[in-house]
């Protein structure tokens, strides 16, 4: 009857402490403005980063050796396609030029301050996040060597990847904004209406803290505003997917879809120099405008 | 060489091997696949050797592959090893009740495993994070049929390491 309380003591202290042991370092763990890896992951980091860079560059070349054979059926077709195209994207872009040109002649007058050009540096993805079911990152080949820090925006052409979680000498932790730690300040372009990007995980995002009033539908592309420094202003987030608004309360949900597929990035840039409208001073009226943003090596 | 030496050799080159095959998921695997789900070797791995090892070396083994797999992904260092310590203590149990030293009772430790971290680990964020994650369960059971179609010669591999590096497999250990 008494045999109930006979338990060993010690088996259960022991089980008690393996398991406060990883609770203890959850407490311990600074997620602080250190842009540096810690001392003790930098050894598991040093193996792992050119084994990952090694297996994406073969993979890599694998594909890039089949599609050049399996594809040269299309190719002239395609080329002869892509060529008309690029006559009337150039025809568009010669118009747009022009009116950015009376657009920078204009703001000169008025004496605002515009746009500078956003120093970039393009990287090469070398692997995703270990359990990317749930979490959404990038690691990319560039690092604290390149002038990579903490903070710094990754965009690719079509739109936002993310921006930097944590640097290495080498190589960078890029956080998508698929992540649901990912916050990103937004607004979407066509009404302005601004709100903070979180992820959801899984290829989705949302717009949180958008007014309920606040007029936003399906198909409506959302744009960084620019106001937390850390993205230029006006790169695509995405395109609403899901709008709904409960019966009470004073927000609405909205989910978008990014622009960019992270599954399939494999190149991005990271801007080195983003505008910050809090501290960057207005420019004199002698400054030219520079012709877009400069991409290097 | 002593077996001190063989024993820092092997536990070194299994280490070795959760690093390298968790840089394949996450690289060349991801590359192919370009799904959610995947190979779930590095797991595996950890598996093999809390089932086939004596406690304290299992155990240390356990902190350090978790803590390695964690610095390969934005999860909590702290909850991947919590999630991989709860492993170790339910397979150290169920060790002792019901595992033969098989490819088959493997594999289903293995995969069970599998399913049990994904889901340990979100139950732990969803408690100690304040940001919900969601679950997704579909894409864990679609990776534990990925890892069913390699897990025995990977378990027939590992067990070849094992006599190489004159390691005999611990059969009768009570927790």
């Amino acid at each position: 009857m008494f045999g109930f309380f006979d338990f060993d003591f010690k088996k259960f202290l022991i089980v008690v402490l393996i398991l406060a042991l990883p609770l203890i370092s959850l407490n311990l763990e600074r997620r602080d403005n250190e842009s540096e890896t810690k001392w003790y992951q930098k050894p598991i980091l040093w193996v792992v980063h050119p084994t990952q860079k090694a297996f994406t560059d073969f993979s890599q070349g694998v594909a890039r050796t089949t599609s050049e054979y399996l594809n040269l059926i299309d190719i002239k077709k395609e080329n002869r396609i892509l060529k008309e195209e690029l006559a009337t994207i150039k025809q568009s872009l010669s118009e747009r030029e022009e009116l950015k040109l009376e657009n920078d002649r204009l703001r000169k007058m008025l004496e605002f301050g515009h746009d500078v050009s956003h120093q970039m540096l393009a990287a090469q993805v070398t692997a995703v996040d270990l359990f990317s079911s749930e979490y959404s990152s990038l690691k990319i080949n560039k690092g604290t060597n390149n002038g990579i820090k903490k903070w710094m925006a990754v965009i690719t052409h079509e739109g936002v990847v993310g921006y930097v979680l944590n640097t290495t000498a080498e190589y960078s932790t890029i956080l998508a904004l698929t992540d649901r730690n990912a916050v990103i300040d937004a607004i979407v372009q066509r009404t302005r209406a601004r709100g903070i990007s979180e992820g959801v995980g899984r290829d989705l995002s949302r717009l949180k803290y958008l007014n309920r009033t606040d007029d936003v539908e399906m198909g409506d592309l959302i744009v960084t505003s620019g106001l937390d420094g850390l993205f230029p202003k006006g790169f695509p987030l995405g395109i609403v997917s899901k709008v709904s608004k409960k019966a009470f309360g004073v927000t609405q949900d909205v989910e978008f879809r990014p622009s960019v597929d992270i599954n399939r990035v494999e190149e991005v840039f990271v801007v080195l120099t983003p505008k910050n409208p809090l501290t960057t001073p207005t420019p004199s009226p002698t400054t030219q405008p520079s012709p877009g943003a400069k991409a290097k090596q | 060489m002593t077996r001190p030496s063989w024993v820092f050799i092997n536990f070194t080159l299994f280490l070795m091997m959760v690093l390298i095959c968790s840089s394949l998921q996450s690289s060349l695997l991801h590359w192919i696949f370009n799904w959610h789900a995947t190979f779930q070797l590095a797991i595996t791995i950890a598996v093999y050797v809390i089932l086939n090892r004596g406690q304290v070396e299992s155990l240390i083994f356990t902190y350090l592959a978790f803590y390695c797999m964690a610095a390969l992904s934005n999860m909590f260092e702290g909850v991947a090893v919590l999630t991989g310590v709860t492993l170790y203590l339910g397979l150290r149990t169920i060790r002792t009740r019901i595992y033969s030293p098989t490819p088959t009772h493997f594999t289903w430790a293995a995969l069970s495993s599998i399913f049990l971290f994904h889901f340990l680990s979100w139950i732990f964020t969803v408690g100690l994070e304040l940001n919900v994650p969601r679950a997704h369960p579909l894409v864990w059971v679609l990776e534990i049929l990925i890892t069913a179609l390699g897990i025995k010669p990977l378990y027939h591999l590992l067990q070849w390491i094992d006599q190489k590096t004159n390691r005999v497999t611990v059969s009768e250990i009570i927790l």
